[in-house]
């Protein structure tokens, strides 16, 4: 289309007259850039502290990290040597326990709400209850747990960790179950039931397969969080310098370990401390990049 | 195929019990002009042959009806999007649904298999009759009426599975097999679905890993596996290339020899090109149902005519 002989030279290059001033270029790039520099800031703060705690956890933790730290008992305060393995079992021990008392009331939980409960108020509830319940403090588990199994009892125990890590872990499970499954779109589920397939089979065949992937990092990461928290078996499991044959006793473990040794006068037990505190760190970071390994292989 | 003839002679005796009996007034909900005129249905003269009782029922092309959908109604909530549908699906032959978006074409099908009970605040009201028999009827074992009625959806939906597992699952859900009759069914599903020879060299491999056009014929295999009389289509075609919609017309056409077919499409040629039967839907009502030919050729309604026009939608 040539515009006819003898017209501007503006409407020849097919440029036309804005119907409002245009806003400032330069300021639009400004903001872009002040945004964008804010962020990245943000970013790499973050990232700096982060490594800034691991260098310290490193640094200090790494020369207790012998042989004996995984083989032997605590030695008595003052006395050379000793190590921390029956924190380590006591630490697995409940850490299991809560993961296999938490995961499937969890799961079912998540289930309900995403599943079976969608869309009633008592499903609301339920959702609420466990999105205040994420939200307490932990140390608020460890008590209550306290007042249920441990003043009943008489004396502190293992099995009383366990439950009160179990607490913490139920609502991060159920809220990861449900968002898991809420990413399956309804259209497999309508294809299962389609097919006339029961709800339940629909539920355990199809949309669980479907979110197995993401189901499976959530509670491997939930499992890894709970495995460092020290509050709820202040008042539960206590601690212990003995082996944890008895889960009905005080039961030793690596996080209420690093809070007494980090504070005791003796430098042998700081440094067990400080290898503890690389332990978890190092646990917690192997599950999270073996979870994200996997995640990605399977997507591939 | 002599339909028009079978349709002439239909019209000679007009008043068939199916759609008549019933003034225009009563059926209109609206206040509409159009509605009040559209609403006086064609009397189900195609298949009527059968409701009437006297017929054979093998001889084609005068089908029997398999689902004889009365008055039925339907709401989201408080918002009704169904008006006193009436419909007749003709046994083994193809049915489409054709209307502007939003017309409850998908809603309708819906309802024949009942799968909007998944949802609270969907609900029915009307009889549909399946071989005699009311669907809606909560007595109706869901799960069985769910063998018998089959469903594809616009987007495929292969299982986080095997391309053998997809198909099998449904056929372990209602029959007892041996592994060899597994194999066998599996086979022959995918051979029905003319997708065997695409995949018979990886069974084993997930059905997501199949082309576009793949997963839908998957699908469509799954849900012969299990050999279901009535196979509902939602816009079998919308997600799948010019390429592999051809196929599956194509194996929509073979298809019909086994099983009704029910499909809504929002492509009239695709529905002139395959069906038998058109129904058109607008804004909740059904418009005008009949001949395919005869629909798209010479509609009765002013609204169809407008539509398969492309003046509106």
């Amino acid at each position: 289309m040539s515009p006819p002989a003898g017209e501007a030279v503006a409407t020849a290059r097919g440029r036309s007259e804005p119907p409002f001033p245009l806003r400032s270029r330069k300021r639009r790039r400004v903001e872009n850039l002040a945004l964008e520099v804010a962020s990245t800031a943000a970013a790499l703060l973050a990232l700096f502290f982060l490594f800034w705690i691991l260098a310290v956890v490193v640094k200090r933790g790494i020369s207790a990290l012998d042989w004996t730290f995984f083989t032997s008992r605590p030695a008595p305060p003052g006395a050379e040597g000793g190590g921390l393995a029956n924190a380590i079992l006591g630490t697995v021990a409940m850490t299991l326990m809560a993961a296999l008392i938490g995961t499937p009331l969890g799961v079912l939980t998540g289930v309900y709400l995403s599943e079976f409960g969608k869309g009633t108020r008592f499903a609301s509830l339920v959702r609420f209850t466990v999105n205040v319940m994420l939200g307490i403090p932990s140390i608020l588990a460890g008590l209550f747990v306290y007042t249920l199994l441990v003043v009943t009892t008489g004396h502190f125990s293992g099995w009383a960790g366990g439950v009160s890590l179990a607490v913490l872990i139920l609502p991060n499970v159920a809220r990861t179950t449900e968002d898991m499954l809420g990413l399956v779109p309804d259209t497999l589920r309508e294809s299962s039931l389609a097919l006339g397939a029961p709800r339940w089979k629909t539920t355990a065949g199809i949309v669980f397969r479907a979110a197995r992937s993401g189901l499976a990092t959530g509670i491997l990461l939930a499992v890894a969080r709970i495995s460092g928290e020290t509050a709820p078996l202040l008042f539960t499991a206590l601690n212990s310098p003995y082996w944890p044959r008895d889960l009905g006793r005080p039961t030793a473990n690596l996080t209420v370990t690093i809070f007494n040794y980090a504070m005791s006068p003796y430098s042998d037990w700081q440094r067990l401390a400080w290898g503890a505190s690389l332990l978890i760190t190092v646990s917690v970071l192997v599950v999270t990049l073996l979870t994200r390994w996997r995640v990605r292989e399977e997507e591939s | 195929m002599n339909e028009a003839s079978s349709e002439s002679r239909a019209d000679e005796r007009a008043p068939e019990p199916a759609g008549a009996g019933k003034s225009p007034a009563e059926t209109a909900g609206g206040d509409e002009a159009w509605r009040e005129e559209s609403l006086v249905q064609p009397p189900a003269p195609q298949i009527a042959g059968a409701r009437s009782g006297g017929g054979e029922r093998s001889t084609a092309p005068e089908a029997p009806a398999k689902i004889s959908v009365r008055n039925l109604d339907f709401w989201y909530g408080d918002r009704q999007v169904l008006f006193g549908n009436d419909l007749d699906v003709a046994e083994r032959r193809v049915t489409a649904i054709i209307g502007p978006s939003g017309c409850g074409k998908s809603t309708h099908i819906r309802v024949y298999n009942r799968m909007f009970e998944l949802y609270r605040d969907q609900r029915a009201s009307g009889t549909i009759l399946l071989d005699g028999e009311d669907l809606l009827d909560p007595e109706m074992d869901l799960i069985d009426l769910r063998r018998r009625v089959g469903m594809i959806f616009q987007r495929p939906t292969p299982f986080p599975m095997s391309v053998y597992e997809n198909v099998a699952y449904g056929l372990r859900l209602h029959y007892r097999v041996s592994r060899g009759q597994l194999d066998d069914r599996v086979e022959r599903a995918l051979r029905g679905a003319a997708l065997w020879d695409e995949v018979k060299d990886k069974l084993d491999e997930p059905g997501t890993a199949l082309s576009g056009g793949q997963q839908q014929r998957l699908c469509i295999a799954r849900a012969i596996a299990v050999e279901p009389e009535v196979l509902l289509m939602d816009e079998p075609t919308s997600a799948v290339d010019p390429v592999a919609t051809a196929r599956l017309e194509e194996l929509i056409e073979n298809l019909k020899s086994e099983f009704t077919i029910v499909i809504v499409t929002h492509n009239m040629q695709q529905a002139a090109r395959i069906s038998d039967f058109t129904a058109f839907f607008f804004e909740g009502y059904v418009v005008e149902f009949g001949f395919t030919e005869r629909i798209f050729t010479n509609p009765r309604e002013k609204k169809t005519e407008d539509y398969i026009t492309g003046r509106f939608g």
